[in-house]
């Protein structure tokens, strides 16, 4: 009787240590997860593969990230509908079938918990459609002209602090396709959506003072890349720097053709002449650290773009004006900007990648001025005590001679997308439109560019442009604006070759 | 048992004394202007901030900047080459280790423009720099309630991997160890709050000698002076510092290592290598060797050659004879009745002071001659000397216009510290919304800042000191 008791007690005992044993073991392995979504195709990878930006290091201290968890990332739209009444979609997401995510959206299980995180592609995707009716194009590593980043930071924000955002609201929305593991369920009781909100508090505090209209919006297609990146980075209180500095809004590049750009004064100021630093920099905007970052995964998109050809122009292109636009371009505007030879890696052109005075181009300055030396300072710390620490940027006096490879795919022009195509940028500045709308992707095959004149289509408003508000002048740039119009439109059937 | 006792404690203690108290030796550069700029001068073992907190103190601290932009809001500035801004170096005594060096207090910055980035001069007056300022910033911070092992570390996880042992020993040793360090400094510095402000570009080396390093009672002495340019001491026999209280070079890079903050020991080394070569050489001797060979920079902008021509002669009869090397009385001391400048600087190294370093610095190898106190200041050389503004020893009038008006005209408050010129009245750009926002209040009321005094040249006609001034440009 004893004996057979002592040995049940013993065989419980031992029952209770495995499974003590076992959770453990358990809660280690998953607490030190950190497993991406990978594709082995390097376009799925580009549009929906992680480079790190999700938050990691510790569950209850997160460090990076931008976005909350899949889970709550996926049910925000419907825990405040009336704030973003189109969905992700609406702002400019670009959703393909077989993903429920949008392209630019990646995600990746870290400490157990299935993260979202920007990618490259969010800003860097964009899309084209010949007519209202045709099916959008999705041209990979293109401006993400559509994109209304801002406007989705602010949603993320706002919905992830308001009061219907609960514990219940996110368990009543899981689904199948992440966060509904026992582990995530465990969270959820146990209070992530206060700590999120903690976090998300801390965000905002931080950026609040770029925010809804405290300077100038970003407006689709847009993003300041520095200013969010002082508070975010560094915590500097952006209330004490001049309100002037604050405004930096400026168009997204195309990531397209990158070997032949190092070297060159990257960055519409020039700030940087390295193209991997400059990609770094870029990733820490999606929301990477320098203890988060993915450089194999940022590796291998660095190592796809070094290459990726400029999408060619779309329509037909009449070859003998385009000869004929390529002697007025020689003349005109080969000295800085090179030629139709730059896909090929060919770099014409002295003034190739180097930076005019702001004074000389007569462009508008404020993105110029929101980069100041003290940042550039600052940002010699970044990624402390690796290879991988910044030691090239520098503070300019100008805007770049950047090559125009693709540069019918990035339209609007100018640096801060103040010009919606290229016949206008033709113009002087007072024929340019004063005010026109930016986001519609129905291509004006006439004056290349998008068609600027469309408010909204189908619920989606696109952003009014006015030239007048501050950080946004069309001024300036005035080369090839005295040509006499028959070589005008040469000149531009020659940049369709690009 | 007892054997693997003695080991694991054997291991724990290597590992406590590898993470804590090692010292490894100081990074090398190649050139003796980049040791100038970065290199070690002793400073890490007394006044080392771990690196790893150093960098995030701003971010956790903002507020307890003068401005938004980190470090840089204190006048430090930087090159990419580099992690760490001009005048920080970084030495790994266990855990590496941020102290300033000669740079943080002789490296200028200059701009023709605001929009222009700028001109990092090794050697010159750090004008734009508040020495007080970024002292007073790490022992605020240290006695703030958020200095503390989790929020530290919380903000070091956002930028760097520690080790689960440094975590550890961060946690448990090297914060708290850092916050009482920088606490008994706050408590060591606590008489500057009885004193005038330094303000950007000026510091008072002496009294911390004086009150710190020698123990002796704080009294109501000012010695704030202007950061001084390193150049064309090759030629300066007669005199260094403003009170020309050495003239020996030597002596003086010593003397000024040790107002740094370099340990003693560390001193004894050093100079036990004064006379080794290659990369055994002492580090205060390859200063010494590049303040030896440093030039001033000469004026950027346009000059205007006739002028300058005919202010050469208005120089020779009304300056030369004091402030020309091969005058007459060329860098004599001239006493404070006669030239009428602020006295309190003068009075700073009493004699109780000079017996007391005496005691201090007795047998060493560093040990200086004893220094008196002057009756005056020196009549400095006027190489650089448009790099060199602020004027006069306390940096009390902001350009040589004003410095060529009577004590009654020049500015009583004006902004130091912002680093964009004012070629017009030759000096830096000392008011307006700019300087004042990115600069440091001066008030010539205040004990130390007298703007009296050095009359000379200011009964010129007009047109005598417009040559004048052009001819000064180019000196």
């Amino acid at each position: 009787m004893q004996k057979q008791f002592v040995r049940a007690l013993r065989r419980t005992v031992i029952g209770a240590l495995a499974v003590v044993v076992g959770a453990a073991l358990w809660i280690a392995l998953t607490l030190t997860t950190d497993r991406p979504v990978a594709y082995d195709d390097i376009v799925e990878q580009f549009k929906y593969g992680s480079i790190g930006s999700e938050p990691g290091v510790s569950l209850l201290r997160p460090v990076g990230g931008a976005l909350p968890p899949y889970a709550v990332f996926a049910a925000l739209p419907s825990i405040c509908p009336e704030k973003l009444p189109g969905g992700y979609a609406s702002l400019g997401f670009i959703y393909e079938p077989g993903h429920d995510l949008p392209i630019g959206v990646a995600r990746r299980n870290r400490q157990g918990v299935d993260h979202v995180g920007l990618n490259c592609a969010l800003c860097h995707t964009g899309t084209v459609r010949d007519t209202p009716d045709a099916p959008r194009r999705i041209v990979a590593g293109m401006p993400a002209h559509q994109l209304d980043l801002q406007s989705f930071v602010e949603f993320v924000l706002a919905c992830s602090l308001d009061n219907r955002m609960t514990t219940d609201a996110v368990r009543g929305r899981l689904t199948d396709a992440g966060g509904s593991s026992l582990f995530q369920r465990a969270l959820l009781r146990l209070g992530l959506v206060d700590r999120l909100k903690l976090q998300t508090l801390e965000l905002r505090n931080r950026i609040g003072p770029m925010l809804g209209d405290a300077v100038p919006r970003w407006g689709r297609g847009r993003v300041d890349t520095f200013n969010p990146y002082k508070a975010i980075q560094f915590n500097w209180p952006l209330e004490r720097l001049p309100r002037s500095e604050l405004i930096g809004a400026s168009d997204f590049p195309s990531l397209w053709n990158q070997q032949p750009r190092e070297g060159l004064q990257l960055h519409w100021d020039g700030n940087n002449d390295s193209v991997d630093e400059r990609n770094l920099s870029a990733g820490l905007g999606a929301g990477i650290t320098p203890v988060t970052v993915d450089h194999a995964g940022i590796k291998r998109i660095r190592d796809w773009i070094w290459t990726l050809p400029p999408p060619p122009y779309p329509y037909s292109i009449d070859r003998a004006l385009a000869a004929r636009g390529a002697t007025v371009y020689q003349s005109a505007c080969l000295e800085c900007h090179g030629d139709h030879r730059f896909r090929e890696g060919i770099r014409a052109g002295a003034g190739l990648g180097r930076v005019v005075n702001a004074s000389d181009i007569g462009t508008d300055r404020y993105r110029l001025d929101s980069y100041t030396p003290a940042f550039a300072a600052n940002q010699y710390a970044l990624f402390p005590n690796s290879s991988y620490r910044f030691r090239r940027f520098r503070k300019t006096t100008g805007y770049a001679n950047h090559p125009l490879d693709g540069i019918w795919a990035r339209a609007p022009y100018l640096h801060n997308g103040s010009v919606p195509t290229l016949r206008d940028l033709l113009e002087q500045p007072e024929k340019r439109p004063p005010v026109f709308y930016r986001g519609y992707d129905v291509y004006d095959q006439n004056r290349v560019g998008f068609i600027g004149t469309v408010r909204e289509e189908g619920g989606r408003e696109f952003f009014r442009y006015d030239t007048a508000v501050p950080g946004n002048s069309n001024a300036g740039h005035l080369y090839g604006t005295t040509l006499p119009d028959p070589d005008k439109l040469a000149v531009i059937e020659y940049l369709k070759t690009f | 048992m007892l054997v693997a006792l003695a080991v694991l404690g054997l291991v724990a203690s290597g590992l406590v004394y590898d993470r804590l108290f090692r010292e490894r030796a100081a990074p090398y550069f190649e050139s003796d202007a980049e040791h100038f700029l970065y290199g070690s001068i002793g400073a890490e073992s007394i006044d080392g901030v771990p690196y790893w907190i150093w960098l995030v103190l701003p971010r956790v601290f903002p507020d307890l900047l003068p401005g938004a932009g980190g470090y840089s809001s204190l006048g430090l500035v930087s090159e990419g080459a580099h992690e760490l801004p001009v005048g920080l170096s970084m030495v790994t005594i266990g855990y590496p280790r941020v102290a300033m060096n000669c740079a943080f207090c002789h490296t200028g910055s200059v701009r023709s423009r605001p929009d222009e980035p700028p001109r990092i001069v090794a050697g010159a007056p750090a004008h734009q720099t508040s020495a007080q300022a970024y002292t007073r910033f790490l022992t605020a911070a240290a006695a703030d309630p958020r200095f503390n092992a989790g929020t530290i570390l919380g903000e070091i996880a956002r930028n760097y991997r520690l080790s689960f042992v440094d975590r550890l020993l961060y946690r448990f040793v090297v914060i708290p160890g850092t916050r009482q360090r920088l606490l008994r400094l706050r408590n060591e510095t606590a008489w500057t709050s009885r004193h005038t402000d330094w303000g950007a570009g000026r510091a008072d080396i002496l009294n911390p000698i004086k009150f710190r390093r020698l123990g002796r009672p704080v009294d109501a002495t000012v010695g704030t002076a202007d950061m001084m340019p390193l150049w064309s001491t090759a030629s300066r026999a007669h005199g260094l510092f403003w009170d020309g209280s050495t003239s020996s070079l030597r002596d003086a890079v010593m003397t000024s290592a040790l107002g740094s903050g370099a340990s003693r020991p560390w001193l004894d080394r050093d100079i036990a290598r004064w006379d080794e070569s290659g990369d055994e050489r002492s580090s205060l001797r390859r200063i010494h060797d590049y303040m030896m060979a440093l030039k001033p920079p000469p004026y950027p902008f346009s000059l205007d050659a006739p002028l300058a021509s005919a202010g050469e002669a208005v120089y020779k009869t009304e300056c030369a004879e004091c402030h020309a090397h091969a005058g007459t009385g060329g860098g004599d001391v001239a006493s404070v009745s006669s030239v009428g400048t602020d006295d309190n600087r003068r009075t700073v190294w009493t004699v109780d002071a000079t017996t007391a370093y005496d005691t201090f610095s007795g047998g060493r190898a560093w040990q200086s001659p004893a220094v008196a106190v002057r009756d005056g200041y020196l009549a400095v050389p006027l190489d650089g000397l448009w790099l060199r503004a602020p004027y006069l020893h306390n940096g009390s009038v902001p350009s040589l216009t004003d410095l060529l008006n009577a004590s009654q005209s020049r500015p009583s408050r004006f902004w130091r510290g912002y680093d964009v010129y004012d070629p017009a009245k030759v000096g830096f750009v000392s008011d307006g919304p700019e300087a004042q926002r990115l600069g440091t209040v001066y008030d010539t009321t205040q004990p130390g800042n007298a703007n009296t005094g050095h009359s000379y040249g200011t009964d010129l006609p007009a047109e005598s000191k417009r040559a004048l001034l052009e001819y000064l440009k180019t000196l």
